[in-house]
């Protein structure tokens, strides 16, 4: 409660500071703005026609506007000074505008992207509309790429490697990262139309005293969103920003994939898409309804054989968007965007019904159901120019199934949910467990942003406040089993009801200034915000708030060359899986008497539960740092461009499960012992009984991986060579991730023959090290008159390293079972005694390690080649093909870390077709 | 001058006929030799005869035999003169040897003698003192691995060691290894076999208990250690397709896996615990050897706690196994999934199973059988050439305890 009072001082003291800023400013020349407007007009180049829905960003300002139906705007208030207008929309190459105060209307022609025009776009670029780095990929890029999922897309971003079209496992997202993982997937914000596409309430894990995050089935519990369920079909554009992202955006760690779906009237699409394992249908179209709006559906079926060869292992998915946009007035405009989605997945792991070794199947399906509406208004308030807002929520069904003939030893099982000892009974050895995890995940959000701008002599400020909330509860029905899987010595499985689980309740406040400042013929823009983040602020076992501070430079001189500089701090959440994990049940035997007549048997189990909440989560922070440089030079088409970014992430206290200090204790039940065996009847116990201490450790959430993502990505895009029709690029990125744990390893090692007496404690720091560096070459040839372009692409991955860091055999000290205790301490080794431990004496302490971890691996440079052609024909008809590693170069490479060892590093040789109708 | 051309005339001659007439040539160079075979001491004989004579050329390897007569002398005759290898041996009927020793001896009995290097330059005796005792050792009797027919059970595996001696042998510390599971796989090496270490390496590592005569087992007899020591087919929770009953009278061990502290396994407790001094995975149900088999020892050792581990080489697991070194293994039996497995994946070197025997395939309900090589008044006495691939049969129908 304490926090959501600091949320409210904060937000009182924001807006006292932004109005005592003003109170001091009133009077400069802002005055005379009132008549200043400005009428603007875009129409299409080639055609002449006006272009609706045209976004109009005014960079010093911060502004964004959007064409009327007419292709028409206005800019009222216009300070008299000279403003760059950045106009962009889906099916045009963005145009930037210099304004001076002498004009008076502006008339702004647009390219369109087409394949019968001269300058076509393909690949990603820099993003304009914001500071930070990022990179668009428009629709033709994606539709040239044949992506199939939103998670193929992210191919164009510098430094990412081409793959093949997979649906076998969820699409873990990652920004400047080697190897997406959980972590990276979760810190990785994906906002759709403008909202957040919010995981937080994902449960679907199995155990996560044993199985941390995990389950059989496909789960993303614990991560981000799945890439793979999002269709790229409906996609306008995708910016991936991976650099210091604006204090609006909060919840994320590493970047934000922001994806807008297609809004606009256009005639009916056809797409069928075919290859080896994926068959896809889309079709989608957009209606003018009343004046101004528009409305687009569309409708995608997807089936996916996780191999050519084998049916019963598979993924579909259909996804459907309804989207209504409309812009409202002609001089404060009112834009709004609604966006109706439903997504339906299913990834099925079953078995051939001719070979039913353990009848094993694992199968998850979800639904969800989204809402999103925002709108940008044109308020014209000296202190409200610009009112955003965004109300999302999102209703997910989500089941998980898992299913397994065990034919396992006899034994018996209890199933008490406190602590306890209860006698139960033996069961059979062979049965059929199947497990159900059904989860209902609810999240809503809302978030409002009021800009406006003030100019003081030469500088613009344009300030940014608002605020957000969102809340993420699950009222599923959880964990239930027929009869539950086999544990081996380790935490049971119990039954678990999602729907008592508190939500997770985020409140966000922010305020940002961006200011313009011209120095000389250059332009300095500083971006500095700060956000303040409270989460669960209702509940007191909780401490979670943090501060976000952001900030991005950049210096455009007037030849061309940019400097840009940020550095910003993002924190992620904890998801509810996280905040609330199940409880650890351990089953002991107290008597364990299984007599050959079966009346004679008796089993006695003592149940001991544990919370496995950690009070003392912490908020998992992302530091970024970057510095890059832009160089532009050319004109129109010949327009080249050199770009390149140094980067430098640190990720502190990485969401995960692991056994901490807190979650290894010693477990105390009694052993009974037999008086005398009746003839045909359970044995008598004798008064006889023992106390039996064990240690217990099990997996609870922490904050154990400490992470640094840094590198340069580097793009140099040479622009279209006339005389051979084609377009020359080059991006790419050298990467180094180094994840290691910022907690020392805790290992119970049960070894035969002897009582565990003694839980290693192993240094931090251990983890691992990945160096990458990867360049893509793109030759682009396009032939306006065919309209046909052809790409061929040269990926080249001249380092690969991996190491292992701090693996070490020998602990640096142990916990003793000695004595009850409240939390556990350390008995540290000193260094004479670390040298006499070995795996011969000290089985339970020293941790066998492969030698091969010492040594680091590197691979020989290794080049991909593959090739991406479209064609479209006058009837509106669309051919397109590509094959990935075309030419199926796969050597057999050495490992340096296991000698022995050869691999088959490139993709595949895979290939795809599409054929699209346009009516 | 004429001496001198007779000489050269002369020496031409005998090199012309030395080469022409070989016989006569090598009939110079032979000789006769005598080799006098006695009994041991105690025996009530002295000179031994009927004993097979093996003299072995170092040079030409050429070997000649013979037996000795009445008066216990073998006599070689045409022997090249150099250094020979001598050996003798004999094998005495029970009655025949009873008759001897003036003891009870129920089985045959192998005698022998040996000189490693015996130099024979020309006509002379040596004389050999044989030696003799039990014959025998335990032997890996039957291995049942493969699992329940029509089931995917195989919790009912045992393992049988019995004593091939003509003592009583006490099992008490006797240990058994077992080492990674066998594969069907093509590329499933075990990386110790494969670097050419003649040790064998295990995962699992059991010990019969008791202090050193509590289990004491007759000539003939066998203990049975099973994974679970119930009866399998009739037992409610077990699984009627097993063909084997491993409840107490039957199974002596049985493997209670308490390595862990909240075991998920079942205690019988009419049938003892077996001590399991090392595993390389504790979280696992039960002892397992694998239905695919694998190589399985029988060996003693001083100390079990104190036996040097190491991790395969080149792989990447981290999984360390126990060396067992090649003198402290008694009996060893290679057993793999299948007839196509080639001997580049044995999971023993070949000094200690030169073969690799199996049952074909998985839950075949079937196990692997040593051979009887004879029967001496009801006792069989199993075949043992280190050799599984001709010592074991598959028998269709395991048989703890019986035949």
């Amino acid at each position: 409660m304490k926090y959501f009072y600091t949320l409210v001082i904060v937000c009182a003291f924001s807006s006292f500071f932004i109005s005592s800023q003003v109170h001091a400013q009133v009077g400069v020349p802002d005055q005379k703005q009132t008549d200043n407007s400005i009428q603007g007009h875009i129409y299409d180049l080639h055609t002449g026609k006006e272009i609706p829905n045209a976004q109009i960003y005014i960079q010093e300002l911060a502004m964004e506007l959007y064409s009327d139906s007419q292709g028409a705007f206005t800019i009222t208030r216009t300070p008299s000074r000279k403003l760059s207008l950045i106009v962009s929309h889906p099916e045009y190459l963005i145009q930037e505008t210099i304004f001076t105060p002498q004009m008076k209307t502006l008339e702004i022609g647009l390219k369109a992207n087409r394949l019968e025009l001269n300058e076509v776009l393909i690949i990603g670029r820099q993003g304009k509309t914001q500071d930070a780095t990022s990179t668009v990929i428009n629709r033709m890029a994606i539709e040239h790429l044949q992506a199939t999922s939103l998670e193929e897309v992210l191919q164009l971003v510098p430094g990412s490697l081409v793959r093949n079209p997979d649906f076998s496992n969820a699409g873990e997202a990652g920004i400047r990262q080697i190897g997406n993982d959980k972590l990276s997937s979760l810190g990785t914000s994906v906002m759709i139309n403008g909202a957040r596409i919010s995981n937080n309430a994902n449960l679907q894990a199995v155990n996560t005293s044993i199985g941390g995050t995990g389950a059989s089935f496909s789960s993303t519990a614990g991560a981000g969103v799945d890439l793979r369920s999002i269709n790229a079909d409906n996609i306008e554009y995708v910016e991936v920003i991976r650099g210091i992202p604006s204090v609006e955006y909060g919840d994320l760690n590493g970047g934000i994939i922001r994806v807008e779906t297609k809004a606009s009237k256009e005639p009916l699409h056809l797409k069928a898409r075919f290859n080896p394992t994926v068959t896809q249908f889309w079709g989608g179209k957009g209606f003018e309804v009343g004046v101004g709006g528009a409305l687009y559906a569309d409708l995608d079926y997807t089936k996916s054989n996780d191999t050519e060869t084998n049916l019963y292992q598979n993924y579909q998915r259909i996804t459907s968007m309804l989207q209504y946009s409309r812009t409202f007035g002609q001089q404060h405009t009112w834009r709004t965007n609604t966006s109706l989605g439903f997504t339906y997945s299913h990834d099925l792991y079953d078995m051939d019904p001719d070979f039913v070794v353990d009848s094993m199947k694992n199968e998850a399906k979800e639904r969800h159901f989204r809402f999103s509406t925002n709108g940008v208004i044109d308020i014209d308030r000296r202190f409200s120019k610009t009112l955003k807002y965004t109300i999302s929520g999102n209703y997910g069904l989500q089941s998980g199934y898992q299913q397994r003939y065990y034919n396992a030893d006899i034994t018996a099982e209890s199933y008490a949910m406190e602590s306890g000892t209860h006698e139960v009974a033996y069961l059979p050895s062979a049965y059929l467990s199947r497990m159900q995890v059904d989860g209902k995940p609810f999240s809503l959000s809302a978030r409002i942003s009021n800009q406006f701008y003030l100019i003081s002599g030469t500088d613009n400020h344009s300030i940014l406040t608002g605020m957000e909330w969102s809340m993420d509860a699950n009222y599923g029905e959880g964990k239930t089993f027929s009869r539950p899987p086999r544990t081996t010595g380790n935490a049971a499985y119990r039954v678990r009801a999602f729907h008592s689980i508190p939500a997770l309740i985020q409140l966000g406040v922010y305020v940002q200034d961006y200011m313009s400042k011209q120095l000389g013929g250059s332009t300095l823009n500083l971006s500095a915000g700060l956000r303040f983040d409270a989460i669960q602020p209702f509940q007191d076992n909780y401490k979670l708030h943090v501060w976000s501070p952001r900030l991005n430079l950049s210096l455009k001189t007037p030849l061309g060359l940019v400097f840009r500089a940020g550095y910003g701090t993002n924190a992620k959440a904890p998801t509810l899986l996280y905040l609330y994990p199940e409880q650890a049940y351990f089953d002991f035997f107290s008597l364990n008497y299984y007599a050959s007549d079966p009346r004679e048997r008796m089993a006695m189990i003592s149940t001991r539960v544990y919370d496995t909440e950690n009070h003392q989560l912490k908020l998992s922070k992302t530091n970024k740092a970057e510095f890059g440089i832009d160089f532009q030079w050319g004109t129109g088409a010949q327009q080249k461009r050199l770009g390149i970014t140094a980067f430098h992430e640190q990720t502190q206290n990485g969401y995960s499960m692991a056994t901490t200090m807190q979650s290894v204790a010693r477990a105390e039940y009694p052993l009974y012992t037999v008086a005398s065996q009746p003839e045909g009847a359970p044995p008598i116990l004798s008064d006889q009984v023992t106390q039996q201490a064990r240690f217990i450790s099990y997996l609870a959430p922490g904050n154990t991986i400490d992470r640094v993502n840094k590198g340069v990505e580097f793009e140099l895009d040479l622009g279209r060579f006339e005389t051979i029709n084609t377009q020359i690029n080059l991006n790419g990125a050298y990467m180094s991730t180094r994840s290691v744990s910022n907690a020392p390893y805790i290992l119970q090692q049960n070894v035969a023959g002897r009582e565990t007496t003694r839980v290693g404690v192993f240094a931090t720091g251990r983890g691992q090290s990945d160096e990458r560096l990867v360049s893509t070459l793109r030759a682009m040839h396009h032939i306006p008159k065919l309209r046909f372009i052809i790409t061929l692409s040269a990926q080249t991955i001249w380092v690969d390293q991996n190491r292992y860091l701090n693996y070490q055999s020998i602990p640096i000290g142990y916990i003793p079972l000695e004595h009850a205790w409240e939390s556990p301490e350390v008995r540290y080794f000193t260094e004479a005694e670390r040298a006499d431990i070995n795996n011969i004496t000290d089985p339970d302490l020293y941790l066998s390690i492969n030698d091969a971890y010492h040594l680091s691996e590197k691979w020989d440079p290794i080049w991909l080649f593959n090739l991406k052609l479209t064609k479209e024909f006058a009837s509106g008809l669309n051919f397109s093909f590509y094959a990935n590693n075309v030419i199926n170069h796969r050597p057999l490479q050495n490992s340096t870390r296991y000698p022995n060892r050869y691999t088959k590093r490139n993709v595949p040789f895979f290939f795809g077709s599409e054929i699209a109708i346009k009516f | 001058m004429n001496n001198k051309i007779t000489l050269i005339l002369g020496f031409f001659a005998t090199v012309f006929l030395a080469s022409c007439s070989k016989d006569d040539g090598d009939s110079q160079l032979q000789v006769a030799y005598e080799i006098t075979v006695e009994y041991p001491e105690v025996y009530g004989l002295v000179e031994a005869e009927g004993v097979s004579v093996t003299l072995k050329n170092l040079n030409t390897s050429k070997t000649y035999t013979e037996t000795t007569e009445a008066d216990g002398v073998a006599r070689f005759t045409g022997l090249i003169p150099g250094n020979y290898t001598l050996s003798a041996n004999q094998t005495l009927t029970a009655e025949e040897a009873t008759a001897l020793t003036g003891l009870e001896v129920t089985q045959e009995l192998i005698l022998n003698a040996s000189l490693s290097e015996l130099a024979i330059l020309g006509s002379g005796n040596t004389t050999l003192v044989l030696e003799g005792g039990a014959v025998g050792d335990w032997l890996i009797k039957e291995f049942y691995y493969s699992g329940a027919p029509n089931s995917f059970y195989f919790y009912d595996a045992f393992i049988e060691i019995y004593n091939n001696s003509t003592e009583t042998l006490f099992a008490d510390g006797l240990m058994i290894g077992s080492t990674r599971p066998g594969s069907a796989s093509t590329t499933s090496f075990f990386g110790f076999v494969t670097a050419g270490e003649q040790d064998a390496y295990i995962q699992t590592m059991l010990r019969v208990p008791g202090s050193g005569e509590e289990y004491p087992v007759e000539p003939g007899e066998s203990i049975v250690i099973a994974v679970d020591g119930i009866n399998h087919q009739s037992d409610p929770n077990g699984n009627e397709n097993s063909p084997v009953n491993l409840g107490p009278g039957i199974a002596d061990f049985e493997v209670y896996y308490d390595v862990n502290p909240n075991t998920p396994d079942t205690d019988n407790p009419e049938v003892p615990n077996m001590i399991i001094d090392y595993v390389t995975s504790t979280t696992v149900f039960d002892y397992l050897p694998g239905v695919m088999g694998s190589g399985l020892i029988i060996f003693r050792s001083e100390d079990p706690a104190g036996m040097e581990r190491f991790t395969e080489p080149n792989t990447t697991s981290a999984t360390a196994y126990v060396r067992v070194p090649k003198e402290d293994v008694i009996d060893a039996l290679d057993a793999v999934a299948n007839a196509t497995v080639t001997p580049d994946r044995k999971r023993l070197p070949s000094n200690l199973d030169s073969g690799m025997a199996t049952v074909g395939g998985t839950y075949t309900g079937t196990s692997l059988q040593r051979k009887v090589k004879q029967t001496i008044n009801g006792r069989r006495v199993l075949v043992d050439t280190n050799n599984s691939s001709n010592d074991f049969i598959v028998n269709e129908t395991p048989a703890p305890k019986a035949w």
